[in-house]
């Protein structure tokens, strides 16, 4: 009987107690309407054609139908019982009407949708835009740019076609100097020679800036007559940085290198200073940091050592500050470098530097 | 530099393992490269006794033997010994599959038809013996079979090490020793003392030899010394082997002193034959022009006035400091010979060594500087020792020593403060100065007075460094900078190319990095008319001699690459400087350039994917300009002719009137030449150039969303104006009123004629446009393109 409000049952009960004619025909006829509301449910939500569903409003809902039969058996009960058998009869009709209206609609809409929208095969592949990627060595460079601007560092791009003073004098490395053997130098037949390190930036920013503190960095091509093997490339890559202040320190410089490693090869990352030379530097050091391939556990990248060198740096030698303008005797600073290439190599495993200029795409697209 | 750690430790007495040893060295700033344990190394080695020797039947100063290694059979060795070997003598044996320390690879071969199943590894050949007394050859009481390395109580090990070239004396075994001695607190000791060496040298009561320094400022220094009736031979084994295990070359005993001690002090020597100085007389003086010399290499060299050598009464007989003559060395029948120890200016070496190409083992040294008080000295006195010892005969006469002007001691400055406040540490005075004193540096009066071994020291910085080597470079802490400084604001052209490369990356294609070196001839083909190059001096080869003005044919070397191996998509593009010299900007130019074939999408199922062609190229690079900022300022594209370029198919751009760049199809000739299918296309632009107009674009502030609506009408016409024309045309005419002009659709008909749809979107600021506002614009278009054009409404259409 859940077709009655709860108003309506109140009204069933009388003075108290149940009205006597209820419990014979008023019963019946209640049960009758919720077993044909139950049946047309059951029939009229699956019927699959619309002939179907016509048969259906026919047997009940037709002047000759199921619920025209019980409306007429209405005068059997007692007057004041009509109105509500009525009201139950009427929400009968009401819903055996809803049910096959829905069922029809349901039907026009599903042979719509079979001749308008096929089933899709959704496992078919997607029409995908395949981006391109960045080189890894630009990543490289540019997270590393990102990690020195976090630092407080400005970046600018310097000449590739170098004076023998940026390059090399104003470096502390005169003519003479045995370490210019190590930078096997290409010269241009009409003067000037392309740099040999990235380092040829710092006396140019000195002079170009003046006062500190500053903190600067630069990035680009480099240039040295090495043949071209697994490890050396005529045409590399460096990243530079210098900081000058008035407290600038060895301190100082571990904790900004420290900062980089961290950010580029883990947050459990470790340095190590080691004692190095470098003309340009005094202190100077070479720096390694625990493996990133292992973690410092040996393998092959690390040659089984668990440390990997990853670029030199040093106190900037108070000749370099006297040619950038700076009086050694206020000012200190640092500086390092580091071969983008090389550090590309020990982020990724990466066991020959040649795969970075050769640009298989099946090597590109792995970063 | 190879030396054994047991060498060391007859300098520096400490109980300490091969591996502590190298860590120690590489944290003082001596770098080990290898090491190599000897007791792993020599693993594989075992003691055999020889049955039987014979003579190699084919083969001189050969032996064949049938050795017994404890096993059941014997085996059968071929060996070329210089120590005789006797049957019934214990040998060690390097078997098969072994690789000795010094690198030799132990493998079972024939040598001239007699079968060699292993190795008679004597001192020399094993790397091994500090000592150098010549192995346990003859030991009866050792059974075949016994593990070498069961003999030694530290066999030690041997470190590759590689001197910085800034401290010369670490190129001797005694800098070595002394840094490490100053290390762990320990008082220094010379090669050869402490094993009774230290008595009198024998002295003749012969003649010396007359010494003269002509050039002063060339060689500051030079000290000789004479000895006479000495043997020249063979050397014996301890002292061969120490060479070869050190690298060099066992020449005969006098040579091999020399270079003896010059590993050992890093002091170069050079032996004369005194009975072959013209005049027995030495003089140091420059080489007179048409002089000429026959080095020790054979080669004969032309000398002149720059030249420092050293003369007798006629003639040069070395050239300083580099390499002695062919005709005055010792030789087989050498008696009497000339020790020479001397100082010479580091700049004139140089100089010269880089002049005729030579770079030896002295040259190095005393280019970098080497120590003209005490280690000029020292070496020859082990030196004459030695000959003495090894070669026989006396030192006769004095020993010279001509030093017009004595090189001071350096004094430098250097408070604690100093050392602080560079390392970040606080270490007190006396920390600071015993560092110093242990290094042989003395106070006095408040200046460090730096020994004269230490070339480097030249700047009190080199003393903070000591002094952090000493304490270790892992007790400076780690501290933040306390000063901030301000960030200057990323430039325009590197901000720039970093948003093309993610544009470009975003559209497709792939970056790649290739050298900016070219070959001149192939950039050639892709040159403007009068291209002026920049050539290497000194290029290592024909294909890296210029710097490049193209980028193409790197490029087409990649997609060459790709092609041939079938990888897709060929797209690539490359963000570099080009070099055009002559220009107002000489240095190099940043540019993007680019290369791509094929298809414009990767392969989809449910519709057919464009190929790329000239006009997807196009759109690429619109696109990449409204992204850099670019979109409002007026572009052009003009036809474009290059003899690279298919003609007709190329195009200029202009950007606010000034020339940008280009993109276009490639010439057949070129595709031909790279071998590649036949349709590419590229492009290249001048990021400079448009960085020059982006910094005079006003900066863009926010405009007010419309809020009228707009009216779209299509326009089809038959035209052979071109699109930029009638486009200017339709926007001439209907004034601010049109808000775009967009050519969505065209085909060809017959002749030159066109028909083009333009889709026109009209829109008020002000108001909403009435239909017959729209509708009387329309025509005055249609009026306008008619009369300039000669265009035609296109019939029947809407």
């Amino acid at each position: 009987m859940r077709h009655l409000h709860s108003y309506q049952w109140r009204r069933l009960h009388y003075k108290g107690r149940l009205h006597p004619m209820v419990d014979e025909k008023l019963q019946g006829l209640l049960d009758t309407a919720e077993e044909l509301g139950q049946a047309v449910e059951a029939v009229g939500s699956v019927a699959s054609s619309h002939e179907e569903i016509e048969d259906l409003r026919r047997e009940f809902l037709a002047k000759k139908g199921k619920i025209q039969a019980l409306l007429k058996s209405l005068g059997e009960l007692p007057p004041e019982l009509r109105p509500l058998a009525g009201a139950r009869l009427n929400v009968l009709r009401d819903h055996v009407r809803d049910v096959l209206d829905r069922r029809e609609r349901y039907l026009a809409e599903e042979s719509q949708r079979e001749t308008a929208t096929p089933r899709l095969d959704v496992t078919m592949p997607g029409f995908r835009r395949f981006p391109g990627r960045v080189h890894p060595l630009s990543q490289t460079r540019s997270d590393l740019i990102e990690v020195f601007t976090g630092l407080g560092y400005s970046f600018q791009d310097y000449p590739e076609v170098e004076s023998e003073y940026f390059n090399f004098d104003a470096l502390n490395m005169p003519e003479w100097h045995p370490a210019r053997d190590m930078h096997d130098t290409f010269y241009l037949k009409d003067g000037g020679l392309l740099r040999t390190h990235t380092s040829a930036f710092q006396v140019r920013i000195m002079r170009w800036l003046g006062s500190p503190p500053l903190r600067e960095m630069t990035s680009g091509r480099c240039y040295r007559n090495d043949p071209l093997d697994a490890s050396h490339s005529p045409v590399f890559h460096q990243f530079d940085g210098i900081g000058v202040s008035e407290e600038a320190s060895l301190a100082e410089l571990k904790w900004t290198l420290y900062q980089m490693a961290r950010q580029l090869f883990g947050e459990h990352t470790q340095i190590r200073f080691r004692p190095s030379y470098f003309p340009f530097t005094t202190p100077s050091a070479e720096v390694d940091v625990t493996c990133a391939v292992c973690s410092g556990q040996g393998c092959r990248v690390c040659k089984h050592t668990g440390w990997v060198e990853i670029l030199g740096c040093g106190m900037i030698h108070p000749h370099v500050l006297r040619s950038g303008g700076l009086d050694p005797g206020r000012y200190r600073g640092y500086a390092f470098g580091m071969g983008v290439d090389r550090i590309a190599l020990l982020r990724w495993g990466i066991e020959d530097i040649r795969l970075f200029s050769e640009n298989d795409l099946a090597f590109l697209d792995q970063f | 530099m190879r030396l054994h750690t047991e060498w060391l430790k007859e300098l520096v007495p400490v109980e300490v393992s091969p591996r502590d040893l190298a860590k120690t060295l590489t944290r003082l700033g001596l770098e080990t490269e290898r090491l190599i344990e000897l007791r792993t190394a020599l693993e594989g080695v075992v003691m055999g006794e020889i049955l039987t020797i014979e003579p190699h039947p084919e083969a001189a100063g050969m032996y064949v033997c049938q050795i017994d290694l404890g096993g059941s059979s014997s085996r059968q060795i071929v060996c070329g010994s210089e120590h005789p070997l006797e049957a019934g003598w214990r040998v060690p044996v390097a078997l098969p599959g072994m690789t000795l320390p010094t690198g030799v690879v132990i493998k079972e071969s024939k040598f001239r038809g007699q079968l060699s199943q292993g190795m008679v590894s004597l001192d020399r050949e094993l790397g091994v013996l500090p000592q150098g007394t010549g192995l346990a050859v003859g030991h009866e009481d050792v059974s075949p079979g016994l593990r070498l390395i069961d003999f030694y109580d530290t066999p030690g090990a041997l470190l590759e090490v590689n001197p910085l070239p800034n401290r010369p004396d670490w190129m001797g075994l005694v800098g070595i020793a002394r840094e490490l001695a100053a290390f762990y607190g320990v008082a220094l000791r010379r090669p050869g003392t402490g094993e009774g060496q230290e008595s009198r040298l024998p002295v003749d009561g012969g003649e010396g030899i007359s010494v003269e320094i002509l050039d002063p400022l060339g060689c500051p220094r030079y000290t000789a010394q004479v000895v006479r009736g000495i043997k020249v031979g063979k050397s014996p084994m301890w002292l061969s082997s120490r060479l070869v295990i050190a690298g060099l070359r066992s020449i005969n005993n006098v040579v091999d002193i020399t270079n003896l001690v010059l590993f050992e002090y890093g002091q170069p020597l050079h032996a004369f034959d005194l009975n072959r100085l013209g005049g027995g007389r030495i003089r140091v003086r420059s080489a007179q022009r048409g002089e000429t010399l026959l080095l020790l290499d054979e080669s004969q060299i032309e000398l002149d006035e720059e030249v420092l050598v050293i003369a007798d009464a006629e003639q040069p007989v070395a050239l300083a400091g580099i390499m002695g003559g062919a005709d005055s060395g010792v030789s087989s029948t050498t008696q009497d010979v000339v020790l020479e120890s001397a100082y010479f200016d580091r700049v004139s070496i140089r100089s010269t060594a880089r002049r005729y190409g030579l770079r030896t083992e002295a040259s190095i040294r005393f280019e970098r500087g080497v120590d003209p008080n005490d280690g000029v000295t020292e070496a020859l006195g082990r030196a004459t020792r030695l000959v003495v010892e090894v070669a026989g005969g006396a030192a006769s006469g004095p020993s010279i020593d001509i030093y017009p002007a004595k090189i001071a001691p350096r004094r430098l400055d250097l408070t604690p403060s100093q050392v602080n406040a560079v390392l970040g540490l606080s270490l007190s005075a006396e920390q600071i100065d015993s560092r110093l004193l242990r290094l042989g540096m003395r106070r006095d009066n408040g200046a460090v007075i730096v020994p004269t071994w230490r070339t480097d020291a030249i700047e009190p910085a080199v003393l903070v460094e000591d002094v952090a080597r000493h304490e270790g470079y892992d007790t400076v802490p780690m501290n933040p900078p306390e000063e901030a400084t301000l960030v200057r604001p990323v430039p325009l052209l590197p901000k720039m190319r970093w948003a093309t490369l993610d544009h470009l990356v975003q559209q497709g294609l792939w970056e790649v990095s290739t050298f900016s070196l070219d070959n001149p001839q192939r950039l050639r083909g892709f040159a403007e008319e009068s291209q002026p190059e920049l050539l290497l001096k000194n290029p290592a080869n024909q294909d890296l001699s210029a710097l490049r003005y193209s980028m193409l044919p790197r490029l087409l070397d990649v997609m060459q690459y790709n092609a041939r191996r079938h990888r897709e998509p060929l797209r690539f593009f490359e963000v570099e400087k080009l070099f055009r010299p002559g220009e107002e900007r000489p240095e190099g130019v940043w540019h993007v350039a680019g290369i791509v074939s094929g298809p414009a999408l990767d392969s989809y199922w449910a519709a057919p994917t464009p190929r790329m062609d000239f006009f997807w190229v196009k759109g690429l690079i619109e696109s990449l300009l409204d992204v850099l900022g670019l979109g409002s300022e007026s572009r052009g594209f003009t036809q474009f002719e290059r003899s690279f370029l298919e003609p007709g198919q190329a195009s200029t751009l202009l950007v606010g009137g000034a020339e940008a760049g280009w993109l276009g199809r490639l010439a057949p000739s070129v595709l031909e030449e790279w071998d590649l299918p036949p349709e590419v296309y590229a492009f290249d632009l001048d990021l400079e150039v448009l960085a020059g107009i982006l910094h005079n674009v006003p900066k863009r502030y926010y405009r007010s969303v419309p809020r009228f609506p707009s009216m779209i009408r299509d326009l089809s016409l038959v035209v052979e104006a071109s699109a930029a024309d009638l486009e200017r045309s339709i926007r001439e005419t209907g004034g601010t009123l049109i808000e775009s002009v967009h050519c969505y659709d065209a085909f060809q008909m017959e002749g030159d004629a066109r028909s083009l749809t333009f889709a026109i979107r009209y829109r008020s600021q002000e108001r909403t446009l009435t239909s017959e506002e729209i509708n009387d614009l329309e025509a005055e278009i249609i009026a306008r393109l008619e009369k300039d054009h000669a265009a035609r409404l296109r019939g029947g259409q809407n």
